[in-house]
């Protein structure tokens, strides 16, 4: 691994030409055991590997019995990250303070994206590692998960004939005032690399005219919906698991194109267990490692063959924009938060 | 203020603790000062570094004034401040009149069980905030919310009555969740006061709204400003019930305009230096607050009530109104108090949220408590919150009442600077103190590990909650006339032994008010546990947090209850405690 000197146009530069868009299929290559191997006995002598990542913690320490499992001699800590915007302040102060960072950290391309643009993050050749090209869309990020969005319904308020299926259908006037959706716009941001921005707006001003409860995260909303509050929902696959899990009357359906929010695996230049925190990325990108870490938190790889995910999205377009079209992204995200938040399609400054 | 006038108070001379020379007036200034830039005035001039950074962060290159162009230059900026305003002055003032009819009516009259009621009023603080609210939207949401539905059902209504998701609802939530915090403020005050005061305007003739408005108002003016200063700045920084409940309905506030460009923003990165460009509107609002509190309480001496007149704490007998104001307090209790713990213990006892009904009671388990119970991180967490807990409540505790002293009797110079330091980090977003906090530890060597330990929990803790402490112990203070210090001096007592001997016993009820309610809020804060987390320093609300951000509000919910079950096994002890130091005393 070498350390380079990137701005944002070289970031984009080399990712140039990567496309996650398209219909879903697993990817091809593996990554090899003796890759890993080779991996697990430099980074045991390195000492434990620390992981920002977002889920809980309960959550985490499945993930970190397999990994254990499967590589005794080698360490793992992990540290919970909050979410958002959080773990790019957290590694962004640490490096400034000259203190221990995390040797791998698993966010969204646009967080990452960030510290590329402050040359905090490690450029990998993720195929010589034996990484699909699919899975490393860029040298600096290898998908480990995505979130899901789905239509919910209760199916105790919403009989199977009237559960909306398509995206269509949630903006049908019935729902209005019993639907409910995140107040970020992740997933109608995705839809847009499919359908296009102008086509998302004037579906997201549909949707605002059924004068929807805004959730500031969709696990609130899952909940919400079993207990009645809104009768459908957009919401995302893994969050709404907990209360399915535990009996609550919620219907999922995946709508096609399906729009998904990738997280990927990168590791900050200023880790001190290099080999670890690669490890630990490419293990999650193998089937062992991608279902270990999908049992535990519920979202999991599309791309890795043996995954829910994968099966979720079988024959769907999938709809997201690449991490090399972050820039691109990033004001429609914006513009379509404003819309949402604002509501009645009005956009706010 | 005529009927304070004729207090033996305003004929003494206006004495204060006996000067020492010039040159050594300045240590205890030199000392408090210390204490107070490196836990205020630090992490402060961060906070100011930031808004001026084009990243953001204090470490940064680079300086502009783009953030608070871009923040205060936005088109939707003066409609937030409206609503914002709206919710603080309208929380502030339920909280107030809430708080200050029950400080009367526990302290100051023979209601019913007020013993009891006075534990138990305080309850609620154990519960975190974003247990609360969504307790309170389980209560009164306008589809499922059981106090809607109930009244629906008797009066056979076609709408529900009530709407949490609303400015309205959420003033009305925000306001009762600070009636504990404002009870604690104002009732050391009134157990303080002079009863003759009360007496001899009854025996004139005068009734209850006159005794208000021309005998108790008045003569507690300091401790009821300083307690609506403290409410109106919380009030603006809070975010769990303004997400809650207002998100929802697409009512923003000012803190959730924070929480989008710390958190949410799409940026990929937080926005510190916005974030920090906002929390200069607070900290301007905090100084006119500050400004005007010295304004109104200038003439200290007008607000003594503990005087060298010895007098006994004499309940004042409410007669026919007793049973009155027994239904009143039952009714604030059965709604404030029971509902929502009482929501909250229900929340724990299902598998997911649901609303209150018969038929749901087939749903019922306690997997959520033995969840609670079997994870290996209980005991780590419940000792690392314990500890936490207790170091920060003690810390403020000794901090509030040594700054009192030094700046309501000791008039120190600086002692109105000191004041609006120890003031200031109420109206810091606890994310702003916690990245500077960050900073400060990982650039400071103090030859022992603070990042990522428990202590920089306490610390930030103690940074945040002296504020409150502060304006407490100022309250009570103000209250206390310098005669008789004056006279244990003049018996020969050096400085210190007045101060235990005389100014502590006196000033007790608020200290031990301090101690509980930073004990409290130190067991359930989340925001700034959050921001300092590290491989070492879980603490219970930290758990809390991985239930409900995993999408389990139901087993979030059973910490809740386990917090508050702590909480009660703590006032039991502290009374049980209370009661025996009592007897051995008399």
């Amino acid at each position: 691994m070498t350390r380079m000197n990137l701005d944002r146009r070289g970031f984009l530069a080399v990712a140039a030409g990567a496309a996650l868009a398209g219909v879903a299929q697993p990817a091809r290559a593996a990554v090899t055991d003796d890759t890993l191997n080779q991996l697990a006995a430099s980074a045991a002598r390195a000492g434990s590997i620390l992981w920002y990542e977002s889920s809980p913690r309960d959550q985490i320490d499945r993930v970190i019995a397999a990994f254990t499992q499967r590589f005794p001699a080698v360490r793992l800590e992990h540290v919970r990250d909050t979410g958002g915007n959080a773990m790019a302040g957290r590694v962004i102060q640490e490096v400034q303070g000259n203190t221990r960072t995390c040797d791998v950290g698993t966010n969204s391309a646009s967080v990452i994206w960030q510290l590329v643009g402050r040359n905090m993050v490690e450029r990998v050749d993720w195929a010589a590692r034996g990484a699909d090209a699919r899975l490393a869309p860029t040298p600096f990020t290898l998908l480990t998960t995505a979130s899901t969005y789905v239509i919910l319904s209760n199916s105790r308020m919403v009989s199977d004939a009237d559960a909306p299926r398509t995206w269509e259908d949630l903006a049908n006037p019935r729902w209005r005032e019993k639907f409910g959706t995140w107040i970020r716009s992740e997933g109608l941001t995705s839809l847009a690399a499919v359908w296009g921005e102008d086509r998302v707006a004037r579906y997201i001003e549909q949707l605002n005219a059924q004068r929807p409860f805004l959730f500031k995260s969709t696990f609130p909303l899952a909940q919400q919906l079993a207990a009645g509050e809104v009768a459908v929902a957009l919401g995302i696959y893994h969050t709404a698991q907990p209360p399915i899990r535990r009996g609550a009357p919620i219907r999922v359906t995946v709508p096609d194109p399906a729009a998904i929010s990738s997280l990927f695996s990168f590791l900050p230049t200023a880790g001190r267990n290099k080999d670890g925190g690669l490890l630990l990325a490419l293990w999650l990108a193998t089937p062992g490692g991608a279902q270990a870490y999908e049992q535990a938190t519920g979202r999991g790889n599309y791309l890795i063959e043996g995954t829910e995910t994968a099966r979720l999205l079988a024959g769907r377009t999938v709809a997201e924009f690449t991490p090399d079209q972050t820039e691109r992204m990033l004001p429609i995200l914006t513009r379509f938060n404003n819309m949402l938040q604002n509501g009645g399609g009005r956009e706010v400054d | 203020m005529r009927t304070i006038e004729a207090l033996p108070a305003q004929s003494a001379a206006p004495g204060e603790v006996k000067r020492p020379i010039a040159w050594a007036r300045w240590l205890p200034a030199i000392g408090a000062g210390a204490v107070l830039a490196y836990l205020v005035l630090v992490p402060l001039l961060l906070m100011l570094v930031s808004s001026l950074r084009p990243g953001g962060f204090p470490l940064d290159p680079g300086w502009t004034f783009a953030n608070y162009a871009t923040v205060y230059g936005a088109a939707g900026f003066p409609r937030l401040v409206g609503t914002t305003i709206a919710f603080a002055i309208g929380s502030t003032a339920l909280a107030l009149a809430l708080g200050i009819a029950l400080a009367w009516l526990i302290e100051r009259t023979d209601l019913p069980l007020r013993g009891t009621i006075r534990a138990l009023v305080i309850l609620p603080m154990a519960t975190p905030p974003i247990l609360l609210a969504i307790g309170w939207a389980m209560l009164l949401s306008p589809r499922t919310g059981f106090f809607n539905l109930l009244i629906r059902d008797v009066f056979g209504l076609a709408q529900s009555p009530f709407n949490v998701f609303s400015l309205g609802g959420m003033i009305f939530v925000e306001g009762l969740s600070l009636v504990p915090t404002t009870f604690l403020f104002l009732s050391p005050a009134f157990r303080n006061m002079d009863p003759s005061l009360e007496e001899a305007a009854i025996t004139s003739g005068a009734g209850i709204g006159m005794l208000l408005r021309r005998i108790l108002l008045p003569m507690l003016w300091p401790s009821i400003l300083a307690a609506g200063a403290f409410l109106l700045i919380v009030c603006l920084v809070v975010f769990d019930i303004p997400g809650t409940l207002g998100m929802p309905a697409r009512i923003f506030v000012l803190s959730t305009q924070i929480y989008y460009l710390a958190v949410d923003s799409p940026t990929g990165v937080p926005l510190y230096g916005q974030v920090s460009a906002l929390a200069a509107f607070f900290l301007c609002i905090l100084f006119v607050l500050g400004w005007a509190y010295h304004r109104l309480t200038r003439q200290a001496q007008r607000y003594r009530t503990i005087t060298g007149k010895g007098f006994r704490p004499r309940l004042m007998r409410l007669g026919g109104w007793r049973w009155v104001a027994f239904a009143g307090v039952s009714a604030y209790f059965l709604l404030a108090v029971v509902a929502p713990l009482a929501i909250l213990f229900w929340t724990s006892l299902m598998p997911y949220q649901t609303r209150v009904t018969w038929a749901a009671l087939d749903l019922v388990t306690l997997d959520n408590h033995i969840d609670f119970f079997a994870n290996r991180r209980v005991l780590e967490a419940a000792g690392n919150s314990l500890t936490v807990a207790l170091v920060a409540a003690t810390a403020v505790a000794l901090i509030s009442v040594v700054l009192a002293w030094l700046v309501v009797r000791a008039k120190i110079p600086g002692a109105r600077l000191l004041d609006g330091l120890a003031f200031a980090p109420v109206a810091m977003p606890g994310v702003m103190l916690g990245v500077a906090l960050v900073y400060v530890y990982l650039t400071l060597d103090l030859g022992f590990a603070v990042y990522g330990t428990i202590w920089i929990i306490a610390i930030a803790y103690v940074t945040h909650y002296v504020s409150f402490g502060t304006r407490l112990a100022n309250g009570v203070m103000v209250q206390l006339h310098p005669e008789l210090e004056e006279a244990g001096a003049a018996s020969g007592a050096s400085t210190v032994r007045v101060l235990r001997r005389i100014t502590l016993p006196l000033i007790w009820p608020a200290v031990v008010a301090i101690w509980i309610w930073v004990v409290a809020h130190a067991l359930r804060e989340l925001s700034t546990a959050l921001m300092l987390q590290g491989r070492g320093n879980v603490v219970v609300p930290t758990l809390l947090w991985d239930y409900w951000s995993g999408g389990e509000p139901n087993r979030a919910a059973a910490v809740g209850v386990w917090l508050v079950v702590a909480l009660v096994i703590f006032l039991s002890l502290w009374q049980a405690v209370a009661r025996s130091r009592l007897e051995r005393s008399s």
